[in-house]
């Protein structure tokens, strides 16, 4: 009965949750779990706050299944959830990303005048390093920082970002050689300026 | 090649999409000039925690987590739901009886002159607000005295 239901496809398992089968939504959750978390992560940064994202973009998935009419991929519905829980929980908490960037940026500066005192090359730390990824990453568009995180995160082709994005193709690879270039801008003009 | 150049093609050399012409002239530039090095090392630091924070190992239990929350959430939507049913009779009874005082209050205006009873409560305030009547032996006095001086 197990390998039977695990083995249904997602179409089948939207269905049976919408007749609120509890079983189908574990195997769904099971099945996509790495993904979300792996999205939510790439714009919170924090895997705990990815996590708990994670149960509240799987629980809008249970409750609005009865509104998925099936025109798309499940996995593009998920992932579409997924984005605007992520870029929603960013602007619901602006006041919380900016301040943790300013005192971000404080702590570094600290961290790197203390550096400069005692070493001639100024080695940045693990956590550091992701801090900066992070804090060039939010600095981002929208649109932006989602074609890249789809693209690097979760190595989603450009026809799948265009499906989530509900944008052409060329239009991704712009949004993506945009982020790119803006990426490499604000860590480069970050190391310039801190690290250096 | 100059800085500028270099800095703005350092991320696609780093994720190797750059054709071999343009990645050895990147090569080569990085070999001479060393704080282009240095942004290059810091760049593919800071880049390769993608690959790291890719490698997601999901906390044991986590689809039991998502479902005992949405069973609360459930159950608190049917607490809130039976809330509201225990209290409709009484939310009901009271929409009646003021729909009832409503009526009853138009239909009492309506056919017994309500109009000229509210025409008639004006003047008697009016009449009871009015210190002549209210006080005619003062007036009276007032009014002699009045006289009086005139004379």
């Amino acid at each position: 009965m197990t390998q039977f239901v695990s083995n249904q496809n997602d179409h089948d398992l939207i269905s049976a949750i919408k007749d609120g089968d509890h079983d189908s939504f574990r195997i769904l959750v099971e099945k996509y779990q790495e993904r979300v978390i792996r999205i939510c992560r790439g714009y919170l940064g924090s895997y705990e706050d990815a996590e708990d994202l994670a149960q509240e973009v799987f629980i809008e998935v249970y409750k609005s299944s009865v509104k998925f009419r099936e025109q798309s991929e499940v996995s593009t519905w998920l992932y579409r959830i997924a984005v605007n829980r992520s870029l929603n929980y960013i602007r619901d908490n602006r006041k919380k990303f900016i301040l943790s960037k300013r005192s971000d940026s404080y702590e570094m500066s600290a961290i790197e005048n203390k550096a400069s005192g005692s070493s001639a090359d100024n080695e940045i730390t693990a956590g550091e390093h992701r801090h900066v990824l992070h804090l060039a990453l939010n600095s981002l568009s929208d649109n932006q920082k989602t074609a890249f995180i789809l693209n690097k995160y979760e190595d989603l082709p450009y026809i799948e970002i265009s499906s989530i994005m509900g944008v052409s193709i060329s239009s991704v690879e712009s949004l993506l050689f945009r982020a790119k270039r803006n990426l490499q801008k604000r860590l480069l003009d970050y190391y310039n300026k801190n690290m250096l | 090649m100059k800085c500028n150049n270099i800095h703005n093609d350092l991320i696609s050399y780093l994720e190797g999409s750059l054709s071999r012409e343009e990645s050895n002239a990147v090569e080569k530039h990085l070999n001479t000039c060393d704080e282009c090095m240095k942004f290059s090392d810091k760049l593919r630091v800071s880049l390769g925690y993608i690959d790291i924070e890719k490698e997601v190992s999901v906390t044991p239990g986590f689809a039991d987590m998502v479902l005992a929350k949405l069973d609360n959430e459930v159950d608190n939507e049917v607490e809130e739901f039976s809330l509201i049913n225990r209290m409709m009779p009484a939310l009901t009874a009271a929409a009646v009886v003021l729909f009832a005082v409503f009526v009853g209050n138009t239909l009492a205006k309506q056919f017994s002159g309500g109009g000229d009873m509210v025409e008639q409560g004006y003047h008697e305030e009016f009449l009871y607000a009015n210190e002549i009547y209210l006080e005619p032996i003062e007036n009276f006095f007032l009014l002699t005295e009045e006289n009086y001086e005139k004379d």
